[in-house]
């Protein structure tokens, strides 16, 4: 049903069940937030949106009132914003205020508001919470003296992680975001997938920098200096230089890497071929063998340390092709050892979890985010939107649609797909629909020949526990599984540009960048592994089907992961 | 089960484990579960929690969250016997400081902290309500007056079982 309502005086529809936030978000009217997450974390509790509704004695908060028929909202009355600006002042008053020294600096809602309401950030000024960094987190570093209590975290790691590392904890003055008794986070059930520190509006939640490791690795002369970059950072990274979401600027971002100083730019997309090779492979034997199902894919860092943590007995089934990352990288390493030359080598990734998987696994130097690249580009004084595009550098640019669609949910199983349905029929299937963005967890049942497979794909960790109890009940029964762990795949990663979420809502984004990722994998020659000529090139010339060294550069031998 | 042992007696962890197996599957008798558990054990031993959370299926974080909140929850475990002494005003100025001085050294802790053979915690209070009793102590709720530092030896040594 549909209702009448005014805001600022002006005359809009709205659907009844609305609130007068998305009511306002819907006809371009900015409402600030910053407790507010759509259908995650609604507690009305920061104050900051607060309207006028005419006929009401106070205030009310816009983001948990419903819109009525003939509801005159004013969204900018003095009133309103007088008392905006005194609910920020307010939450202002016990937060740690070094914000020159603060990551978020420039980047903090809590600071952006204050410059807007002309907050008077000493009003209140009184105890302030204590300093506390909790850093022992390979990737995620916490101080609850910049936090405000918004509660964004805690319900993004239970309800869309599944993990529940942190919640509220204590009392009055006293409360703050911690683990249960208090621990490091390193103790926790925390995977690092990064979630918490997309939505924190401040600098409470920030990730592990990288850069100082990133420059010093520039710094040398006597090394090969190596960047290689994961699909999805292409479609986020011109969002840290202010354009749309899902610019697809892989171009420029090629041009800039080899600006900031390194030698070569590689393409991960690349190491995601040989991983849709290898794992359809493993996939076909392990079915045949009826061994070790569901194979469940192990690309994801944070996915491979959940199963770690809440399912050791799934360990066996986590597959043991590497990650794009630690294939490009091992290929890389070996390319130029082999020629007796020092290489070191940097990953873009979007994600902060990757930066436990080069720790555990050794072979790459150092990972940054997305937003470090972003940092780097400017720390280098480049023009990022003023730069020609440039290629990826031989031998490891040439890539695939199959490898880029990585960076989405469903896009190793359409990948896989792609490959595997061609090599036992011979026909090529370029888009598989199916298996791509749902909400929850997607079940497609595949024939290929004479063969049926089951496959599920989950994006959000917390969709994953009930398909592991199904199995582990003998309800259930699957070939293989692809797990992201965060909402959207890599496109949503931990290490990816942030987001105003009081302009714009998590699953826009996720399409916006999605969609990019699907228009260049349509408009690609090739979208299918099998027809990527280096791939084969690699295979044959450089590591001459030798399949003892293939195996050893492309599988972990073990499944260790600390 | 090896991390029972570390819970409490055979009888506290047979409760508890029954505690458990009624309440399974119920995240919201949380409250009830926790005020239970604090009941058998005198408080809630952390390892307590882990299995709490495996039982009603709730995030150990989120139980401590609520522990955290309620003062009616403690997480350190009680002594044999709590001694409360009285630092009010009346007290104070009898020379109730050199008792606890006295006590805090006979007993090797310091203010809060349980001996080492889970006898003994010390705590102090600002009025026990009897300042004619000046100075003034309590041992599990009993109430021991008129104190001098000479006496704190007998009285504790009184507990020696």
């Amino acid at each position: 049903m549909e209702v009448n309502i005014i805001i600022d005086g002006k005359k809009y529809v709205a659907n009844s069940g609305d609130t007068i936030l998305k009511a306002a978000k819907d006809n371009g009217i900015e409402i600030p937030t910053l407790c507010f997450l759509k259908d995650v974390n609604e507690p009305a509790s920061c104050r900051v949106c607060v309207v006028e509704v005419e006929g009401m004695r106070n205030l009310v908060t816009s983001c948990s009132t419903k819109v009525r028929e003939g509801m005159n909202i004013k969204t900018n009355s003095s009133k309103v914003l007088e008392a905006r600006k005194t609910a920020i002042e307010l939450l202002v008053s016990n937060h740690n205020k070094n914000c020159l020294n603060c990551s978020k600096n420039l980047k903090c809602s809590l600071q952006k508001l204050c410059e807007q309401y002309h907050c008077d950030t000493e009003k209140f000024a009184g105890e302030c919470i204590a300093s506390e960094v909790d850093d022992s987190n390979f990737a995620i570093v916490r101080d609850v003296s910049k936090c405000i209590l918004c509660g964004k975290c805690v319900a993004v790691c239970a309800k869309k992680q599944g993990c529940a590392a942190i919640s509220k904890i204590n009392r009055g003055f006293e409360t703050k975001i911690g683990t249960a008794f208090d621990k490091p986070l390193n103790e926790s059930s925390c995977v690092g997938c990064g979630q918490c520190v997309l939505v924190c509006p401040t600098g409470a939640l920030t990730q592990k920098n990288d850069l100082s490791r990133v420059l010093s690795i520039l710094g040398k002369d006597d090394v090969i200096k190596v960047a290689q970059v994961a699909p999805a950072v292409r479609v986020s990274i011109a969002e840290e230089f202010g354009e749309e979401i899902g610019t697809f600027a892989e171009g420029r971002m090629v041009s800039a890497l080899k600006e900031c100083g390194f030698d070569y730019v590689f393409d991960v997309n690349m190491g995601a071929d040989f991983t849709v090779i290898e794992e359809a492979n493993e996939l076909i034997e392990k079915v045949t063998k009826n061994e070790n199902l569901p194979l469940f894919t192990s690309c994801c860092p944070a996915w491979f340390n959940y199963v770690q943590k809440n399912y050791p007995e799934f360990e066996k089934n986590l597959s043991s092709t590497k990650s794009p990352n630690e294939m490009l990288g091992s290929l890389v390493k070996y390319y130029f050892e082999s020629q007796g030359k020092k290489v070191e080598i940097v990953s873009v990734m979007p994600c902060t979890a990757k930066k436990r998987e080069i720790l555990a696994r050794g072979t790459i130097d150092a990972s940054m985010t997305t937003r470090e690249l972003g940092e780097l580009i400017k720390l280098k004084g480049i023009n990022f939107s003023k730069l020609e595009d440039s290629k990826f550098d031989d031998p490891f640019g040439e890539y695939t649609g199959a490898g880029l669609i990585f960076g989405v949910t469903g896009g190793v199983t359409e990948a896989a797909l792609r490959y595997a349905v061609y090599k036992l029929t011979g026909k090529k299937q370029d888009i598989i629909e199916d298996v791509r963005y749902s909400d929850g967890v997607k079940e497609v049942t595949v024939s290929i020949g004479d063969k049926k497979l089951k496959l599920a794909i989950i994006h959000g960790l917390a969709n994953a526990p009930q398909v592991m109890e199904d199995i582990k009940a003998g309800k259930k029964h699957y070939d293989f599984i692809e797990v992201m762990a965060c909402p959207g795949g890599c496109v949503n990663g931990g290490g990816q540009s942030f987001v105003d979420y009081s302009k714009i809502d998590v699953e826009e984004v996720i399409k916006k960048r999605s969609a990019a990722i699907y228009k260049a994998d349509g408009d690609m020659k090739f979208k299918n592994t099998d027809d990527n000529a280096g791939v084969k090139k690699i295979y044959e010339d450089l590591l001459h089907n030798d399949h003892e060294l293939i195996h050893k550069l492309f599988h972990y031998t073990d499944t260790k992961f600390n | 089960m090896c991390n029972c042992i570390r819970l409490g007696t055979e009888e506290q962890v047979s409760e508890f484990n029954a505690l458990l197996d009624e309440y399974k599957g119920q995240k919201d008798n949380i409250m009830i579960v926790l005020q239970k558990t604090q009941g058998i054990f005198g408080y809630i031993p952390e390892m307590s929690v882990k299995m709490i959370a495996e039982a009603l299926k709730i995030a150990e974080s989120e139980i401590y969250g609520i522990i955290t909140f309620y003062s009616q929850f403690t997480l350190t475990p009680k002594a044999k016997y709590n001694l409360d002494i009285c630092l009010g005003t009346a007290c104070f100025v009898l020379g109730a400081q050199d008792i606890l001085d006295k006590i805090l050294a006979k007993l090797g802790v310091k203010v809060g902290e349980m001996t080492k053979d889970g006898k003994w915690i010390v705590t102090s209070c600002r009025c026990l309500g009897c300042c004619g009793l000046a100075p003034a102590i309590t041992i599990n709720g009993e109430v021991y007056g008129k104190l001098k530092v000479e006496d704190v030896d007998k009285i504790i040594d009184g507990f020696a079982d």
